[in-house]
């Protein structure tokens, strides 16, 4: 079997974000869905449902790539599968596991002097006031999430190259 | 080096990061920041990638993603495919080809609730497949029909491409829905002419008994189920009662309680849509955030500028240079997938051709078109992978010589749009 195409199972870091994130989505249409008929039925639109919708999703992107990158979800062309063995394939997915390890730790860094500036300044959301360090502080814990599902995912490389 | 001369070289090393089987976003990423480093400073790339994720991660407008596809996963879990083709079997019957025809117009219907063509084709893959063998269809004419009806999915609103190419184009989700619903219709119609034209030339396409009138009418209630969410969803983007967002909610949550209420929809099921649903629009977003890098790297090496600038001093006509990226598109849909393909071209193509005059609306529409063209192009058509991973038994040549009669309906289509650009721009005009 091909070695790239088995995924090893998730783990329970991995089965958590995406509860999480799945949680997130589920929240979001909700809210939409309790905004749309409170203004529809009494004229009242839900107060912070933008606010609400933006950081929900902020939760769901943030936990959700985790999960993507475990079950090697990621949207690839894999036009050179069949033209080169597996040993080159394996290969190929470890640079781009590196490389994604690379970014990803790069947006991590990126993100620490906005989070202290909005620390710093005070920057709220618009609607419900919510402090904007804290969806920082959200999107850089689940940037520690897709760090540890990258490794995890290394570790199943690691394990099927073993087993070959 | 220049600006023009980095944005070429930009571009040459992401498609050999795409090609050596990089992640779509990670080589868009990877290029924009990397880029972004060797044109400014790595404090400057530093203080976008930060920002771009957490924008692009929380941008209210981007939440109409997860939303339909949500929308999508829980219509094909809920049976709601099988009853639409039931139905328009039954409505279409007595004809030479009939389940072919049957097949497609479902998919364009489905394609109007559910937004993806790998959700459309597989569905109808399960459902009208076996029927079509075991009333004796040639293989390659029900696969194909069967591939170019799925790629109905991404061009009927709710369309996921459009909304992509809303978020990168800075265009209104809601008119590009309405500027693609002809387009739309008018593909299906010559999809449904193509299976028609070829069920009578080929001799060996059976014809279904005819059912009566009545039949046919009373038919038409295994669809109700379908028509509520349509008329819920892009009706109400269309009437201005819902924003994209608030129809994906409610088209959504709507799907749940059907399914529930009807018992076609398991707990099970819908925990496995909803996380599904999850995966899926986390790795379309990642792609969007990664375009988001590349198309900023983009912009300031001026690269779409310069390529204008040159189309213009070589005295090149609106035609030719439509001409010649629709060729870019039809090659690269051969070998690319649709989203990427979109997130990669649009930054540098769009400057350019509403440079010439060209509506960006129309545009989206015509990219979309293209896309789907891509869908079911071999080598790498991605309708047919899907109807081969579930149906092993079926050659890969069989399937590119069945798909091979319905690639003139896109071109055909493509034409339409710049020969006539109210075929596009007529609805969302009289709407907004």
């Amino acid at each position: 079997m091909h070695p790239d195409t088995t995924p090893p199972k998730p783990s329970r870091l991995s089965q958590a974000m995406l509860w999480t994130a799945s949680a997130a989505l589920v929240l979001m249409m909700l809210i939409v869905v309790g905004d749309v008929v409170l203004r529809a039925a009494f004229n009242i639109p839900l107060r912070g449902a933008y606010d609400l919708v933006s950081i929900l999703l902020l939760v769901m992107v943030a936990f959700g790539i985790g999960p993507v990158i475990v079950r090697r979800a990621e949207i690839v062309i894999d036009l050179l599968d069949t033209a080169v063995g597996p040993r080159v394939v394996r290969g190929l997915s470890i640079l781009s596991m590196v490389l994604s390890l690379g970014v990803f730790l790069f947006f991590g860094w990126a993100a620490i002097n906005p989070a202290r500036d909005a620390w710093r300044y005070g920057d709220r959301s618009l609607e419900l006031g919510v402090p904007q360090w804290a969806l920082w502080g959200l999107a850089l814990v689940g940037m520690v999430g897709i760090l540890v599902s990258i490794l995890e995912q290394a570790r199943g490389y690691w394990r099927q190259g073993g087993a070959q | 080096m220049s600006g023009f001369a980095l944005g070429l070289t930009g571009i040459g090393v992401m498609f050999v990061l795409l090609f050596s089987r990089q992640p779509v976003w990670l080589a868009l990423a990877l290029v924009g920041i990397v880029g972004n480093i060797l044109l400014n400073s790595l404090n400057m790339a530093r203080f976008v990638a930060g920002t771009t994720f957490f924008d692009t991660a929380s941008n209210y407008n981007l939440s109409v993603i997860p939303l339909f596809v949500l929308m999508g996963e829980i219509a094909s879990s809920s049976r709601m495919s099988a009853e639409l083709f039931s139905a328009a079997r039954v409505i279409l019957s007595g004809l030479r080809g009939g389940l072919a025809v049957a097949s497609l117009a479902a998919s364009g219907a489905f394609g109007a609730i559910c937004g993806s063509s790998v959700a459309t084709a597989a569905s109808m893959t399960r459902i009208a497949l076996p029927e079509m063998r075991k009333a004796g269809y040639d293989d390659g004419y029900a696969s194909g029909s069967i591939a170019a009806g799925g790629s109905l999915g991404i061009l009927i609103p709710p369309s996921i491409i459009l909304v992509i190419y809303g978020s990168i184009a800075e265009q209104s989700v809601a008119r590009l829905f309405a500027a693609a619903l002809f387009p739309g219709i008018v593909m299906m119609l010559i999809y449904i002419a193509v299976a028609l034209i070829v069920a009578r030339r080929s001799g060996n396409v059976p014809r279904d008994a005819a059912a009566s009138l009545l039949e046919r009418v009373l038919a038409l209630r295994h669809a109700w189920q379908f028509a509520l969410l349509f008329i819920m969803t892009i009706g109400g983007i269309y009437t201005g009662v819902f924003s994209p967002s608030e129809a994906a909610s409610v088209g959504a949550f709507g799907a749940i309680v059907l399914g529930l209420v009807r018992r076609s929809l398991s707990l099970a099921a819908l925990v496995k849509a909803v996380q599904t649903s999850v995966i899926v629009s986390s790795a379309l977003l990642m792609i969007v955030l990664g375009a988001t890098l590349f198309a900023q790297f983009i912009v300031q090496t001026r690269l779409p500028d310069t390529l204008l600038s040159m189309a213009q001093a070589a005295d090149l006509s609106p035609a030719v240079v439509i001409g010649l990226i629709i060729l870019l598109y039809i090659v690269m849909g051969c070998f690319l997938e649709g989203i990427g393909m979109v997130l990669i071209t649009v930054p540098v193509f769009l400057p350019v051709v509403v440079g010439y005059g060209f509506d960006p609306i129309l545009f989206g529409v015509l990219v979309a078109v293209l896309v789907e063209l891509g869908l079911i192009t071999p080598p790498v058509g991605m309708n047919l992978f899907i109807i081969r991973a579930q149906v092993p038994d079926m050659s890969m040549a069989t399937l590119y010589r069945g798909i091979l009669p319905f690639l003139i309906a896109p071109l055909i289509l493509v034409a339409l749009i710049l020969a006539w650009p109210p075929l596009t721009l007529w609805l969302p005009a009289v709407l907004y």
